[in-house]
């Protein structure tokens, strides 16, 4: 993935835990690269080893490293770096999420070489509707959950969110269903 | 009163040269010179054969019905050709049961466009593509430039912790004398 993913690991690291912590999520990573460049392709292993390591250094599970990912990419890494892109997306949670099919087709303009997830939306309500994600890469549902409540944050919306098929039972792709 | 506007494939050629439509089956009925000069043999073909889906790819299907749900969202599809595996992002969109789409294609680098055989004038004169890759090209430089001194630093730091240990390493202290004899 491009270095912009791992540089938002050591983002959430450093600031909530102190760079000291990030040196052992690394070190434990075994992961021995000293910059990660923005726009730099890197094997998705580094992402992978990093976000293990994290759970392992802060003795907590994965799916939670991930969760506070998702949200850490919405609201620091995307406001921050992408603001009005992200501003773009939509005026309203729903707006947005139904936009969000499209939304890595514009962020490939940026990321020529982008693997990107795709998205789809189904059963769209007032209040709610259905995620769908599919992707190529495995073990990535817990990001999307942190994601979609970054996104509710970042929109002043409470929501809830239930994860309802996932390939980790067989289904070929995952579906939220999302309630605002 | 509403007018209706056509528009013939001559003109919508010379907006769009990759554009193509095809009928209920996905049979190929007309598409555009830019595409033709990538794949001249593509108008008779079915879409099936000569395109495969990449975005979106695991929920679109090749059928008139699926693709049909399909027009509010950026497509991209590649062409199948056996030394020829171009990307084109587009847009389908449904008209007098046909579909039609239209788009450009889709590079990460300038040099693409000697790769693929393209020239700026297989582009429609308002198509910003071309202009993208050289923005893109900028980029690139300047990235390298900016990797390049980083490694450069990285070697300072280095050599500046490495000359760090020197005194902790030497058993004999360093002096340094003046001329005239007196310790610095
Ligand atoms: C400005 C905002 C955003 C930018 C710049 C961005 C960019 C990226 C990048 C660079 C990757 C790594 C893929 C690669 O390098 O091949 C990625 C992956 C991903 N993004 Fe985004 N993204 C943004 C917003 C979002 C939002 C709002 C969501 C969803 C709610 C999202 C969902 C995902 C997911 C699930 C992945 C994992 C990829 C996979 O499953 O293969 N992103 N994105």
């Amino acid at each position: 993935m491009y270095g912009i993913v791992n540089q938002a690991i050591q983002g959430l690291v450093t600031e909530q835990f102190g760079e000291e912590t990030w040196q052992k999520v690394k070190e434990k990573s075994k992961v021995n690269i000293d910059t990660f460049f923005n726009n730099e392709s890197y094997e998705d292993k580094v992402t992978y080893d990093l976000a293990g390591a994290a759970a392992d250094v802060l003795g907590i599970p994965l799916s939670e490293v991930l969760i506070a990912f998702g949200e850490y990419w919405v609201l620091k890494t995307g406001m921050k770096n992408y603001g009005s892109l992200m501003k773009s997306g939509g005026g309203n949670l729903k707006e947005f999420l139904i936009n969000l099919p499209n939304f890595h087709s514009r962020v490939m303009l940026i990321y020529p070489n982008l693997t990107p997830p795709e998205f789809r939306v189904s059963n769209v309500d007032e209040n709610s509707l259905q995620l769908h994600y599919y992707s190529q890469r495995e073990g990535l549902a817990d990001f999307v959950v942190g994601l979609l409540q970054g996104l509710g944050k970042m929109f002043e919306t409470a929501i809830t969110i239930d994860l309802i098929k996932s390939r980790s039972e067989g289904f070929d792709h995952e579906i939220c269903s999302v309630h605002w | 009163m509403v007018e209706e506007f056509r528009i013939g494939d001559n003109d919508l050629e010379k907006l769009f040269p990759f554009y193509f439509r095809m009928e209920t089956k996905l049979q190929i009925v007309k598409a555009g010179k830019g595409l033709l000069k990538l794949y001249p043999g593509l108008v008779g073909n079915n879409f099936t054969d000569a395109f495969r889906f990449i975005r979106p790819s695991f929920s679109i299907k090749n059928t008139y019905d699926s693709i049909a749900e399909y027009t509010n969202q950026v497509i991209i599809i590649q062409l199948q050709l056996k030394n020829q595996k171009l990307l084109i992002r587009g847009q389908m969109l449904i008209i007098q049961e046909q579909i039609l789409f239209v788009g450009s294609p889709w590079m990460a680098k300038v040099e693409d466009l000697e790769k693929y055989n393209l020239l700026v004038t297989d582009f429609a004169v308002h198509d910003p593509v071309t202009e993208m890759l050289q923005v893109l090209k900028v980029r690139q430089l300047a990235f390298e430039d900016v990797q390049k001194h980083h490694d450069g630093l990285v070697k300072a730091n280095k050599e500046i912790s490495d000359l760090a240990k020197f005194p902790s390493e030497n058993p004999h202290p360093i002096l340094r004398i003046s001329f005239s004899g007196t310790i610095k």
